[in-house]
């Protein structure tokens, strides 16, 4: 009969009950398994394991704070003891060889450096939380998209919006807001432009925790436009714009010329419900008619002026994102039953998303160029891994003997193994002290990058826990990366052949494990330089795009009368504007245009000969613009002449309208023939007829350079008046002083009145190209940092093998080898790495290079230039690396190493 | 009475598996516990409550417990025995006067 527990009753007795219990449960339970047995009943390995069970947890339970002790000390015993006399052990073995230290700490700093900073800028621009706001959890974001998923760029009106905020009860608030660049200056001080939120009065409300100083708006205030107008402005604009006055609660300021009080200054780094806002100033959308006097008196009644494109709703607390959006929904259902009239309430729907982002397109384009930059650091870091990991594994060769003596003396492997994880984990943290001080150094450097067009230029991006965490966990992957192979290897050091000092073949297979780090490491770098270079490439390709005139002695600013109010009075102040610019010494001429070159407004119009019908339209690019365009541009007219003073601004709604067209439209539309005094149809509501006047040489002057070239221009002023206008000033000479006398000039005529965008069209012709600009320059560093990183690697394991085979070159001396051939023998291993890695690197771009194909211009991705250059580049760095080694070689004293 | 405000009232279990120990003498371990129990009240404990209450009063020192030899029916394990220790009786005693007490002041209130 057994006389004993089943092995698992036995294993559950001894892990949970107490000690002073164990024996004599278990004596009780087998005592009573005999009783039952005795007297017939069950009494088999189920019964015996339910009971055993049942006391065993019930005892842990009430014992559980010595259990959960005793556990730990237990596992504490297992692991730390040996773990911290291992770290003790390695901080001995790191300090006792600086030099060795010093590289592998300050190439993996480098690796986490390189990959942290570029974590950090994602992290500042795509995952940090909004500065300043409670409960981000509880946000939602609300825009449109249509019924098959496609995200629409559209608003809601404010009649509609009081809908949706009213009898959506799964929402707490419901704010809107839609940005708009509005004018601010303090009574007497000089007026900017800058981004300012109109929102609705329960917009800090929903934001909740954004106000720093002062108080958010209140109902009346949000709703009712004979309220007091109050406005909000940003800690930047506080600090900057009124040099922290400490009384800046019921201040006056004007915006756009109208009194505003100052009312809250918001928290800190919070420029609106975005991490890639720029607002400065937030006014209530009760006060329209002074902010954004564009919209029609009556928007707070209309349901035709779609004004808030953004919406950000906070939950009720036990609220699902679903439930809000399955109640939205139901309200947009109402109102487009309401008002059938309405079709975009039909076709949309609202897209819900939890969180405060609402601008899916800028969040869409930031994230492809920052997946790339962190893709190109990924690699950079794998690298830094090999790199490392060669520099253990020689240290692992070095130490074999120590390693052999302690498994002779009963170290278990294992124990043995752990001593080189310890070092490179201990490697890897001290490297991320200076890595995170690369990261701080390269934000300093991102500040004020722009990083695409339509975004604000980069605030300093602080280090926060999250991207903290991200070097901490970097740096241990790291270590586990580049500590494997070599921690694995000592491990498995034979004691007898170690022992005996002879380990050869031990050192062949350290060697070839070392060679295929190193050819790691070349193949990366030449992936890594080619991506560059490509990139490189396609951007000199798209920066030589001729736009067809000089741009660097043409400036440009802008001004939006419009926005003050000046209403029929801006036709006087454009003439006046101009007058004054062109009277400025160094200035060779001046002209309004409507639309910007190189700016991201783009307009098209569809025209026709008038002898010709619509079926034969041709596209062509339209702009507005004054006399003296041309002129200030440089460009001369090819035939005919430039508007007159008379044709600027005159409206032509009873016909009379000119045009200027491009040589290339011209040639389109009417062939080789004249086309001065040729006549054009417009399309539009009324097709308008109109007389060609001049044409003009071709220039491209899109966004983004197209290949078209047909352009059309008529007066400014001549379809319909613009409140807001760029000007192009032809320059003769330095642009500074011209700059600040723009500014006075300006100010004459209305001190009131802000200019803006001031720049070289040079600078604005660049700035297209930000976010592929920042990639091409990151690229380029990592790229370089890369080769650097590999041809050091190269050059430590060349120098190893020198080291390691002095006793074999001594005696190739001593049979004749000379100190040519000894050194052809260490330079032909270095041509065998370096080849190997360079065909394995090409394979590899090979396959990867699609991930930037979308991004080139003008460039095949299997260019054979780049790829020349990349191979040149990286063959010739990393063999000028392998000369030192091969000297040595050739250096040796063959009678002196034999004696040795 | 102290005994109550420092450990508080002797719950239900305490007091059968204190009474059972008493009458059990120096037989008194889990196993007899439980059946004397049963066999006196019908009441069938489960087995992990009485090893638990025995564990409870022993931390309370309401008993006190010493090992007994290992004999074979146990597969050699040690019986650990139980005795109820003079604050046991006195805790024991003083719940069932408390309960002794309440039942009388409710049965001779005057009624209104």
């Amino acid at each position: 009969m057994r006389r004993d527990l089943p092995r698992l009753a036995r294993w559950l007795l001894a892990v949970l009950v107490p000690q002073d219990w164990r024996d004599s449960v278990s004596g009780d339970l087998i005592e009573e398994c005999g009783r039952r047995r005795a007297r017939g009943q069950t009494a088999g390995s189920i019964w015996t394991m339910a009971a055993t069970a049942r006391i065993a947890a019930s005892l842990a339970l009430e014992r559980r704070h010595d259990l959960t002790a005793n556990t730990r000390a237990t596992v504490r015993r297992i692991t730390m003891d040996g773990l911290l006399a291992d770290f003790r052990q390695a901080a001995r073995a790191l300090r006792a060889q600086p030099g060795y230290t010093a590289t592998a700490a300050l190439t993996l700093a480098l690796g986490i450096g390189a990959n942290t900073a570029v974590f950090n800028l994602a992290n500042w621009l795509l995952f940090r939380p909004v500065p300043g706001v409670v409960r981000q959890d509880r946000l939602v974001s609300i825009g449109f998209g249509s019924a098959s998923g496609v995200q629409v760029r559209s608003g809601v009106s404010y009649v509609d919006f009081e809908t949706l905020r009213t009898r959506t009860p799964a929402l707490k608030s419901l704010a809107g807001y839609q940005v708009f660049a509005l004018h601010i200056a303090p009574p007497g001080g000089s007026p900017q432009r800058l981004d300012a939120e109109v929102v609705t009065g329960t917009y800090f409300n929903v934001l909740d925790g954004a106000i720093a100083h002062g108080r958010g708006f209140s109902v009346d205030e949000g709703s009712n436009p004979a309220a007091a107008p109050a406005a909000v402005i940003s800690h930047r604009l506080w600090t900057r714009g009124f040099a922290a006055a400490s009384d800046i609660i019921g201040r006056a300021v004007l915006v756009n010329g109208h009194p505003f009080t100052v009312i809250g200054v918001t928290t800190r780094g919070f420029h609106g419900a975005t991490l890639t806002g720029a607002t400065d100033l937030w006014v209530p959308v009760a006060q329209h008619r002074a902010a954004i006097p564009q919209y029609p008196p009556s928007l707070l009644a209309s349901r035709q002026s779609r004004l808030f494109f953004g919406m950000t709703g906070r939950l009720q607390d036990d609220v699902s994102v679903e439930t809000a959006a399955a109640q939205l929904d139901a309200v947009r259902a109402g109102i487009a039953a309401a008002h059938p009239e309405d079709s975009r309430m039909m076709k949309w729907r609202f897209d819900v998303v939890p969180g405060v982002e609402s601008r899916p397109w800028v969040l869409g384009r930031l994230s492809r160029t920052m997946t790339l930059l962190l893709g190109v650091v990924g690699l950079l870091l794998l690298l830094t891994c090999a790199n490392v990991g060669s520099l253990l594994l020689a240290r692992a060769t070095a130490r074999s003997g120590e390693a052999a003596t302690r498994l002779a003396l009963g170290a278990s492997r294992l124990r043995v193994g752990r001593l080189l994880g310890a070092e490179s984990l201990l490697l890897s943290f001290v490297a991320a002290v200076p890595a995170i001080a690369i990261v701080w150094w390269s934000a300093a450097a991102f500040e004020g990058t722009v990083i695409t067009q339509s975004l604000p230029p980069l605030d300093r991006a602080e280090i926060d826990l999250r991207v903290l965490a991200y070097a901490i966990g970097s740096a241990t992957i790291v270590a586990c990366l580049a500590g494997v192979l070599p921690a694995f290897s000592l491990s498995r050091v034979e004691v007898s052949s170690a022992l005996h000092a002879a380990g050869r073949s031990q050192t062949v297979s350290r060697r070839r494990l070392r060679h295929a780090l190193t050819i790691a490491q070349v193949a990366v770098s030449v992936t890594l330089i080619l991506g560059a270079t490509l990139l490189t490439r396609s951007m000199r390709t798209r920066l030589a795009i001729d736009p067809g005139f000089d741009t660097s002695t043409v400036l440009t600013f802008s001004v939006e009368p419009g926005l003050q109010g000046y209403g029929p009075r801006q036709e006087r102040f454009y003439r006046e504007l101009l007058d004054r610019v062109r009277t400025i010494p160094a200035v060779r001429g001046a002209g309004l245009v409507w639309l910007q070159p190189f700016s991201s407004g783009a307009a098209d119009a569809r025209l026709w000969p008038e002898e010709s019908s619509a079926d034969h339209a041709l596209e062509a690019e339209l702009n507005a613009v004054s006399p003296g365009f041309f002129s200030a541009l440089g460009l001369p007219l090819l035939q005919g002449r430039d508007f007159t003073e008379a044709e600027f601004q005159r409206p032509d709604e009873h016909g009379g309208g000119v045009v200027v067209v491009s040589e290339s439209l011209a040639r389109h539309a009417f062939g080789a023939g004249p086309a001065v005094g040729r006549r054009i149809v417009m399309e539009s509501s009324e097709n308008r007829v109109r007389t060609v006047v001049g044409v003009v040489r071709d220039t491209r002057q899109r966004r983004v350079a197209t290949v078209s070239t047909d352009m059309v221009f008529e007066p400014f002023g001549q379809s319909f008046p613009s409140g807001w206008a760029s000007v192009l000033v032809g320059l003769q000479g330095p642009e500074a002083p011209v700059v600040s006398e723009i500014r006075r000039r300006v100010a004459e005529i209305d001190p009131a009145l802000p200019i803006y965008n001031v720049e070289r069209l040079d600078r604005a012709f660049a700035k297209q190209f930000a976010d592929d600009l920042l990639i091409v320059r990151l690229t380029t560093v990592f790229s370089l940092l890369a080769m650097a990183i590999a041809a050091v690697g190269l050059h430590g394991v060349l120098a190893r093998t020198v080291a390691e085979r002095r006793r074999e070159f001594g005696i190739r001396a001593a049979l004749g080898a000379t100190p040519g051939g000894l050194a052809r023998l260490v330079s032909g291993e270095a041509t065998r790495l370096l080849v190997s890695g360079i065909l394995i690197g090409l394979a590899a771009s090979w396959w990867l290079v699609r991930y930037i194909e979308a991004r080139l211009f003008g460039v095949s991705p299997l260019d054979v230039m780049s790829i020349v250059i990349a191979v040149a580049l990286v063959g010739v760095v990393t063999a000028v690396s392998s000369v030192p080694a091969a000297r040595r070689a050739g250096k040796l004293d063959a009678a002196g190493l034999l004696r040795s | 009475m102290s005994s109550f405000s420092e450990k508080g009232l002797l719950g239900e279990l305490e007091q059968l598996v204190l009474l059972a120990t008493l009458r059990l003498g120096d037989d008194a371990y889990a196993v007899s516990i439980r059946d004397e129990i049963e066999a006196r009240t019908k009441i069938a404990l489960g087995r992990s409550s009485v090893y638990v209450t025995l564990d409870r009063l022993d931390r309370k020192g309401y008993v006190t417990s010493w090992f007994a030899d290992p004999t074979p029916e146990r597969g050699g394990k040690a019986k650990r025995c139980f005795a109820v220790t003079a604050t046991g009786r006195r805790a024991l005693a003083a719940a069932e006067t408390a309960v002794e007490r309440l039942r009388t002041t409710s049965s001779t209130r005057p009624s209104r």
